[in-house]
């Protein structure tokens, strides 16, 4: 049997545009996966049903939908580092588990309701978002629902594990070097990543803010591209759309096509030893050169000398500002952190200002030679994470971040896509880059690689035989 | 100076607290302090002649809130 909450976010947008259900329906159908799955996956640190359920009712009550109300009452997980008026953020810390409520939406929320969402609880993280696990010592480990003995990846872990269990359609995440792409290729969802800037940070607690993103995470390209439009506000849209209409000599076309056609798609193979990687990732990710190329993309050989200096500086910049924020905190309690992020913010204390400044000027180039990159091809694969989700408690892999900080540094748009199950059945993911603001562009491409790679459109494994 | 008393010591300076455990722990081979003058040395390699700073960028031009 189909609940309402198996519907992408799309279909259920439709349906309550049809009037095939209400919102406050597919609501509670979200809330049945909430008490099937979440005592085990444990995505969301909090979920007040009567403030959910309380939206949705004046969504349905209020009748016509306006064009604004892009979401019509479909639901939207929130990172607990994002602020939504009424109720705590506790970023995933000890310091904020007892604080005040927020008297003040973030910007990004406050856009979010106007576009018709419904706020669906705050989910688990990273504690401060300082980390790839969601291993969370003040609050539990999320799990991932692939597999639970697995972690669903981090910092934003609750959202993905939420969406990939279908007890949310869709979630807000926060990326600084990779916090959504990370776990989204752990989950098996597809998460955005925008250009640096173009969703507001403002009422969203910072990580290092020179790189902290917003963005979609979700199971489907189309639903990423809903609740992205949700996000930013009409004038940010505008200039998306001419972006996208003036800049492309050709438009990828329609289904059944060669849906590429025009593109140039670049492989910087220099950036992807095989070494590094686990072998459904990497072959995968060759694999998408193979559709890119069937589907009429001309594949461009490229080199980005430097480029493997990116992430030194994502962590060095990263490490510093993360040290600067909770400077005070670190000072008087230092025991109130967790050991691994205690760690990050103290060896942040140890970056001099002549590293800082080095670091800038690095990135200053780098930024010079992927812009010159992306005049060159229109853009680019690289894997999402070299590895498959780890196990909780084991180890992580030191390279988690590999392909994922080096365009924060950037500030190039990113979507991380499923592209195939390793022999575990783990999810693994392919990363498509393009340059500032063409993130249709990038979510069109995305959308092709979606109907070629042979990913399972059904809840993940241990869904489908949990108990219900 | 023992480089765990001087990490100590510089942590001070900055006004945080470590006590010899964390010390030692980041002074550990391989770990952070490690990494640390391993990545500060390789960006130091970079000919970066011709730029200055970049910290935020202006995709944006200033238009974030």
């Amino acid at each position: 049997m189909k609940h309402p909450r198996d519907l992408t976010l799309a279909e259920m947008v439709a349906s309550i545009r049809e009037k095939d259900l209400t919102s406050t329906e597919i609501i509670e159908s979200c809330l049945e996966a909430v008490d099937l799955h979440e005592k085990t996956l444990n995505a969301f640190i909090s979920l007040d049903r009567e403030k959910v359920l309380s939206q949705s009712r004046m969504i349905d009550g209020a009748g016509k939908k306006t064009d604004e109300s892009f979401l019509c009452g479909a639901p939207v997980g929130v990172k607990d580092l994002i602020d939504v008026s009424g109720e705590r953020t506790t970023s995933g810390s000890s310091f904020f588990k007892n604080a005040a409520a927020a008297s003040t939406d973030a910007n990004v929320i406050r856009t979010l309701k106007k576009n018709g969402a419904v706020l669906f609880g705050k989910t688990n993280l990273h504690e401060f978002a300082w980390g790839g696990t969601t291993e969370n010592p003040h609050f539990g480990n999320c799990k991932n629902p692939w597999n639970p003995g697995h972690s669903p990846g981090g910092s934003s872990g609750g959202s993905a594990a939420a969406v990939a269990s279908r007890m949310v359609p869709a979630a807000l995440g926060t990326d600084t070097l990779g916090s959504i792409r990370i776990p989204s290729s752990f989950c098996g969802i597809v998460g955005l990543k925008p250009t640096y800037g173009l969703v507001p940070t403002t009422g969203v607690f910072p990580l290092g803010y020179t790189f902290d993103h917003v963005g979609p995470m979700a199971r489907t390209t189309a639903d990423a591209r809903l609740l992205f439009n949700a996000m930013i506000d009409r004038n940010r849209r505008q200039r998306l759309e001419q972006k996208a209409e003036s800049t492309r000599p050709t438009r990828p076309a329609g289904k059944g096509s060669r849906r590429l056609q025009g593109l140039k798609i670049g492989f910087l193979a220099a950036l992807v030893p095989e070494q590094s990687c686990h072998e459904t990732v990497y072959r995968q990710f060759r694999l998408a050169f193979d559709f890119a190329a069937d589907e009429g993309a001309q594949i461009v050989e490229e080199k980005f000398p430097g480029m493997d200096m990116a992430l030194f500086v994502g962590y060095i910049m990263t490490l510093a500002q993360a040290a600067e924020i909770h400077h005070e905190r670190l000072a008087v309690d230092p025991k109130g952190f967790g050991d691994d992020v205690r760690e990050l913010l103290e060896s942040g204390h140890f970056i001099g200002a002549v590293d800082y400044i080095r670091a800038q000027r690095v990135r200053a180039k780098l930024v010079l030679e992927a812009k010159a990159l992306m005049k060159r091809v229109d853009a680019w694969i690289l894997p999402t994470t070299p590895t498959p989700a780890s196990s909780i408690g084991g180890p992580v892999d030191a390279n988690l971040a590999m392909f994922t900080g080096p365009i924060n540094v950037l500030g190039f748009p990113a979507v991380a896509l499923p592209s195939g199950l390793t022999e575990d059945r783990l999810p693994v993911s392919i990363q498509i880059i393009a340059g500032p603001f063409d993130e249709y562009l990038l979510l069109e491409i995305a959308r092709v690689f979606e109907d070629r790679f042979v990913f399972p459109k059904d809840p993940p494994d241990w869904v489908k035989t949990h108990p219900a | 100076m023992k480089r765990r008393d001087f990490v100590r010591m510089f942590a001070e300076f900055q006004n945080i607290s470590m006590d010899r455990e964390t010390a030692e722990k980041l002074l550990a081979p391989g770990r952070m302090w490690d990494q640390l003058d391993f990545i500060k040395a390789a960006l130091f390699q970079i000919d970066v002649s011709g730029f200055t700073p970049a910290d935020d960028l202006d995709y944006f031009q200033g238009d974030r809130k």
